[in-house]
């Protein structure tokens, strides 16, 4: 930090490693006077580096390949890849495979928004540093944090093979169906996890939330009969209802200088939001009945999420959700009927979304007759919500400039892991500069 | 209670981070006496659960730091954040804040060994760079070291 005069006239904050979010990039404040004339978020990214390596390998490997990109979120990776092929394919899941993916994925959220919410997010509002703050002057809310990720990663090792990068999801459906049996085991795991879910929120719903507010289409998943996870039409708060085959002429990819990812924007409409704030304020309607009460009981409206530090209660809401999700489809599962159904492939180009724990995840497949892809395209939320994250910075940034520049810091960064951004689909360094004149 | 876990930690598919799977994948094929567990990431809940059930328990991991690539070392618990930390934030929380967390709810093995590899590079998809490869035996050879020590 730099200093000339009795007003500070250039001075620059810069932080090695932005901590708690997953991956690294890099973010740069610019404010002179007390205008912000600029927040970039760069992101040093393997450029498309699976994209890349997609081209050439059979159609079939595109799950599990596409899946190593993330260690947090391989389900929604396996998923948008096999909706996408099977829809080149011309493949319709069998019924049981279609609720095998909506369990799986339930793990997913409940590993990766129990994670972010305990151990990354909830240090912000309590004023820690990290998690293991919060573990040595709350370890039982911390155990039992840990029980409800626990029962998440459970779901995925039961239905997904394994707890890291699992192996039974194929495209068509699952390589084997689990047993009645096998599932009736996670559900006292679920069951405690689902008190957890509901305890965390209200621990929460008593944080103090920042000011913040900002109206940004917020763009999600629609099923026309349930909170959409693993696939479905894309709608926003706007308006906008489009089927996935529309998305590339809704949805553009640019190139940013100070970024080598690419941001998304919604064609003639600009930036937008995806993820946990925007799937409860759309879909608010169609949460079933114990995560809406208990969203009524701690005040959270699709209208409270205009404030970004408010996706804190959007991700318990669906924790809830997930964890009780998850025991509907349980207690309905028989283990019998059709694992899959064969896929033939042919010249064709399929698209495939579901919603990644982190928001709207895109993938597009151009397969030839022998089913050999000959491109892929991958659009992951985080690329999706950059843009609205760096307006929420210029906000923020503005409304607080008076601040001193550590608690500016402190504050963008908390501003930034609303988003629980990981990175590290699209990049591996992050940090945080602020300068000023 | 069991008696002893090697754990190798880290991801196949980045260079040098599947460092820690290959020492524990070079033990479980040189003895039969131990149980060999594969993380891929510093999962809290899943490597806590891991570590439970044993008395003696050696992860391994990949190290960043200003060493030579391939050094093996042991590592302090009290240190592991700072030369662990950048391998594991590519995913999840990191091996360094999962033993933190542990040892604040008490939940670590009563006889802990972190042992670490010096990294050279992570890129995605392609495997051990020559300086880790050729340190393998020495980290297995540290594994055993810690077991029967």
């Amino acid at each position: 930090v730099s200093t000339t005069g009795k007003r500070p006239r250039a001075r620059t904050i810069k932080v090695e490693a932005l901590a708690r979010v997953e991956g690294e990039g890099a973010m740069r404040v610019r404010v002179r006077g007390d205008v912000v004339e600029r927040v970039e978020l760069a992101i040093y990214e393997p450029p498309r580096f699976f994209e890349a390596f997609l081209r050439g390998r059979d159609f079939r490997e595109a799950p599990d390949i596409t899946s190593r990109i993330c260690g947090i979120c391989p389900i929604a990776y396996q998923t948008s890849a096999a909706n996408a092929l099977e829809s080149a394919c011309g493949v319709t899941l069998p019924p049981q495979a279609a609720d095998l993916r909506r369990l799986l994925y339930c793990g997913e959220w409940i590993e990766s928004h129990a994670l972010h919410v305990l151990l990354l997010h909830a240090p912000d509002f309590l004023g820690y540093e990290s998690g293991i703050e919060i573990a040595k002057d709350h370890p039982d809310l911390v155990r039992r944090g840990l029980n409800l990720k626990r029962a998440g990663n459970r779901i995925v090792t039961a239905v997904g093979g394994r707890e890291i990068h699992p192996v039974n999801l194929r495209v068509g459906g699952f390589y084997s169906l689990p047993s009645r049996e096998a599932l009736g085991t996670l559900r006292d795991d679920l069951v405690a996890a689902r008190d957890a879910a509901c305890e965390l929120t209200e621990v929460a719903a008593g944080f103090t939330f920042p000011d913040l507010e900002r109206d940004v289409e917020m763009v999600c998943l629609r099923q026309p009969d349930r909170y959409a996870i693993e696939g479905g039409r894309i709608v926003s708060s706007r308006g906008l209802d489009f089927a996935v085959e529309e998305w590339p002429a809704h949805v553009i990819e640019e190139h940013v200088s100070w970024s080598n990812a690419l941001q998304a924007r919604l064609a003639g409409r600009g930036r937008y939001l995806v993820g946990p704030s925007a799937r409860v304020a759309v879909n608010f309607e169609q949460l079933p009945s114990l995560p809406r009460e208990l969203a009524d009981r701690v005040g959270l409206t699709p209208a409270s999420l205009k404030n970004p530090f408010r996706s804190i209660l959007a991700r318990c809401v669906e924790l809830v959700f997930a964890t009780d999700e998850a025991l509907r489809l349980i207690d309905g599962w028989t283990g019998d009927g059709e694992a899959f159904a064969p896929a033939e492939p042919r010249a064709a180009t399929g698209h495939g979304v579901s919603e990644a724990p982190r928001g709207v995840l895109y993938h597009r497949y151009t397969i030839d007759g022998d089913g050999l892809i000959e491109a892929a395209d991958i659009v992951p939320p985080t690329s999706q919500n950059q843009a609205t994250i760096e307006d929420d910075l210029r906000k923020l940034v503005a409304a607080n400039v008076a601040l001193p520049d550590d608690e500016l810091q402190r504050l963008s960064e908390h501003a930034i892991r609303n988003y629980d951004p990981c990175i590290s689909c699209a990049t591996h360094f992050l940090k945080l500069e602020v300068d000023r004149a | 209670v069991r008696e002893a876990a090697v754990v190798g930690v880290g991801n196949a598919d980045r260079g040098d981070d599947g460092a820690g799977i290959a020492v524990a994948r070079a033990v479980a094929a040189a003895r039969s006496d131990v149980d060999v567990l594969e993380q891929a990431n510093g999962d809290p809940a899943a490597l806590l659960d891991a570590l439970a059930p044993y008395r003696r328990v050696v992860i391994v991991d990949a190290t960043v730091s200003d060493v030579e690539p391939g050094t093996v070392r042991l590592v302090p618990l009290a240190e592991a954040a700072g030369v662990l930390a950048r391998t594991a934030s590519s995913h999840g929380l990191g091996l360094a804040t999962a033993l933190a967390l542990g040892r604040e709810l008490r939940a670590l093995p009563d006889e802990l060994t972190l042992i670490g590899i010096e990294a050279d590079g992570f890129d995605h998809g392609s495997g051990l760079s020559p300086a880790v490869a050729a340190a393998v035996p020495r980290a297995a050879a540290a594994v055993a070291a810690a077991l029967d020590g």
